[in-house]
């Protein structure tokens, strides 16, 4: 029923198929890219983009489109792992105050409400100011930063459910706080969870995209396309392909995984239509 | 409704005072001493006992927070290690310019997006409604600082139309002002206009098939005028949450856009304090810019009890 449902979608269609390619790109990067992105290459600095190099090349003659497939993989593991580590600490602390209410909520729902207070953004800035360059950092602060969003959707749906029938009858037959939670309440939250955490990665990729723009994310060498984009910026004259490819392939996948956010959201929760 | 606006208010207090305690907090996440970090490991002894006694930093750490709060309620943000300047003084210089970027940003998505959402609706399921949101689909999808470096390469570099950066102020010389103004808001406003077009349409859709609407319309009311007295009122305070919830995009964005165009604003400063190592500054920044956030959202709730008379403001 759900699948069929999906894949009549077409627009979550294009974005499952963007994803895939994704994730199969940056797993094969190693083998697919056409040379190695870290090659420095004085001779072939800034040409344009041609059948040697079909994106062109950077101010150290790297080839940008070999930069570009290896960027997805960074991407990607941030987007990813950022959100995964966000969500199941949203999770928890969504479900310990939605499912025991009182002072606890209270607190919960007060600490999301705060964190969920600053510009995202300008949050990832201040904490990446102060915590240093670095893949794991960015991860944390996009973790941070992401916690509130799944516990308010977790919070929400426990709420909804903690009085239904089926919950008291479990409750009345013994079932412990725990596995009342785990099998019971979680699983129906499930459906706004998996629309929030794809739209979340979408998001994550967006912002860190960002900050290695700033140069507060990924450290250079490293391909990423937020600093490939900083790298473009002061070429912009000479060689705009130095800025468009990356941007474009940031585009791309920010599309990918929203139409996806998108069509799931139509598929799993149709009161959300629209 | 008055007891309502009163329950909102306070509901603040106890979101900024962790707000603070956040903020506060950014300080004693730098790895190892932060006054090693800001003066580099070669500096003498007694230089990094005064920079620590001048952070308050050899202080109980409950010490130092309540006298960071307690200089915070006077409106003291403690002052620049750099320049020595306020920190407060140096944001209130900037924070007009940061204001009117995304002000600017806002009443350019504003116009563009409401009409569009609305004729989206109009045009339920034709090609007009699926050709907007495609471009809403697309501009959703791209980072704004890239829109911006593409506009500098369109407007500024191949067109020679507008400059490429740099800032005057409208107040000063409006017209003038409006050319360096145009590029950086246009930058922002591509992705909130599509935001707003989206929900602006589906809330439209939603009011337009409700009973009273029907009603007028079999009463031979004419349609331009459902539209825009019945419907678009109603249709509204979804649009507005939205309006609400993206200002944090458009002061986070701002931030960005400013580097990019060399605007003086807070944004700027953020950087430069961040280069320099400057953490009560850019403390500061964060502090007020959310602080803004926080009120800007306050007042979008309350307009949205006055636009949505459905609202309850008995207790939740």
């Amino acid at each position: 029923m759900f699948v069929k449902r999906f894949f009549r979608n077409k627009l979550s269609l294009f974005g499952l198929a963007i994803v895939i390619a994704l994730v199969l790109v940056s797993f094969l990067s190693g083998y697919v890219q056409p040379y190695d992105p870290l090659k420095i290459s004085i001779s072939n600095r800034t040409q344009a983009p041609s059948k040697a190099h079909t994106f062109g090349t950077d101010h150290f003659g790297r080839d940008i489109f070999s930069r570009v497939l290896s960027g997805a993989k960074i991407s990607l593991t941030v987007g990813i792992v950022s959100v995964a580590l966000g969500a199941l600490i949203g999770i928890v602390l969504g479900a310990i105050g939605g499912y025991f209410g009182g002072w606890l909520d209270y607190v919960i729902t007060l600490i999301l409400d705060a964190i969920i207070s600053f510009p995202a953004t300008l949050l990832a800035i201040g904490l990446m100011s102060v915590m240093g360059l670095g893949v794991a950092n960015i991860i944390i602060a996009l973790a941070f930063i992401g916690i509130p969003h799944y516990g308010r959707v977790v919070r929400g749906a426990v709420l909804s459910i903690r009085e239904k029938e089926y919950v008291e009858a479990a409750r009345a037959s013994g079932s412990g706080h725990l596995k009342l939670i785990l099998i019971h309440v979680l699983p129906n939250a499930m459906a706004p969870l998996i629309v929030v955490t794809t739209i979340g990665v979408a998001n994550a990729i967006l912002i860190e995209a960002a900050l290695s723009f700033l140069g507060l994310g990924v450290p250079p060498p490293a391909p990423s396309w937020g600093n490939m984009l900083a790298d473009g910026r002061n070429f912009l004259t000479q060689a705009p392909w130095m800025t468009i490819f990356p941007g474009l392939a940031i585009s791309f996948t920010v599309l990918g995984f929203n139409t996806l956010g998108d069509g799931l959201r139509d598929v799993l929760d149709p009161k959300l239509k629209q | 409704m008055k007891n309502y606006v009163v329950r909102r208010l306070f509901s603040v207090i106890p979101v900024l005072w962790l707000v603070s305690i956040l903020v506060f907090g950014l300080i004693h996440l730098v790895p190892g001493d932060p006054v090693l970090v800001i003066l580099g490991t070669t500096a003498e002894k007694d230089q990094v006992e005064a920079m620590r006694h001048k952070l308050g930093l050899n202080r109980p750490i409950l010490v130092q927070y309540g006298s960071w709060i307690g200089h915070l309620l006077q409106g003291d943000l403690g002052h620049s290690i750099i320049s020595d300047e306020p920190v407060m003084e140096m944001i209130l210089r900037r924070m007009p310019t940061t204001l009117t970027v995304a002000a600017a940003a806002l009443l350019l998505s504003l116009s563009i997006s409401i009409p569009t959402g609305i004729l989206s609706a109009l045009r339920h399921n034709t090609y007009t409604d699926y050709f907007f949101m495609g471009l809403v689909i697309l501009a959703v999808s791209m980072p704004s600082f890239w829109l911006a470096l593409l506009f500098i390469l369109l407007f500024s570099v191949e067109l020679k139309l507008l400059p490429m950066m740099g800032y005057v102020s409208i107040f000063a010389d409006f017209w003038e002002g409006l050319r360096y103004l145009i590029l950086p808001a246009m930058s922002l406003a591509f992705v909130l206009a599509a935001l707003v077009a989206r929900m602006t349409r589906s809330s439209m859709l939603e009011v337009l098939r409700e009973d009273y609407i029907v009603t007028a319309l079999s009463k031979g009311t004419p349609r331009r005028f459902i539209v825009f007295k019945h419907a678009l009122k109603n249709a509204f305070a979804p649009v507005l949450t939205i309006i609400g919830f993206q200002i944090g995009f458009l002061l986070g964005g701002t931030v960005v856009i400013e580097d990019i165009y060399s605007i003086p604003g807070v944004g700027r400063l953020i950087f430069t304090a961040i280069t320099n190592r400057d953490y009560p500054v850019v403390q500061g920044c964060i502090l007020m810019v959310t602080i803004i956030y926080v009120f800007v959202n306050t007042a979008v709730d309350l307009a949205y009890a006055y636009f949505d008379p459905r609202v309850s403001f008995g207790k939740k």
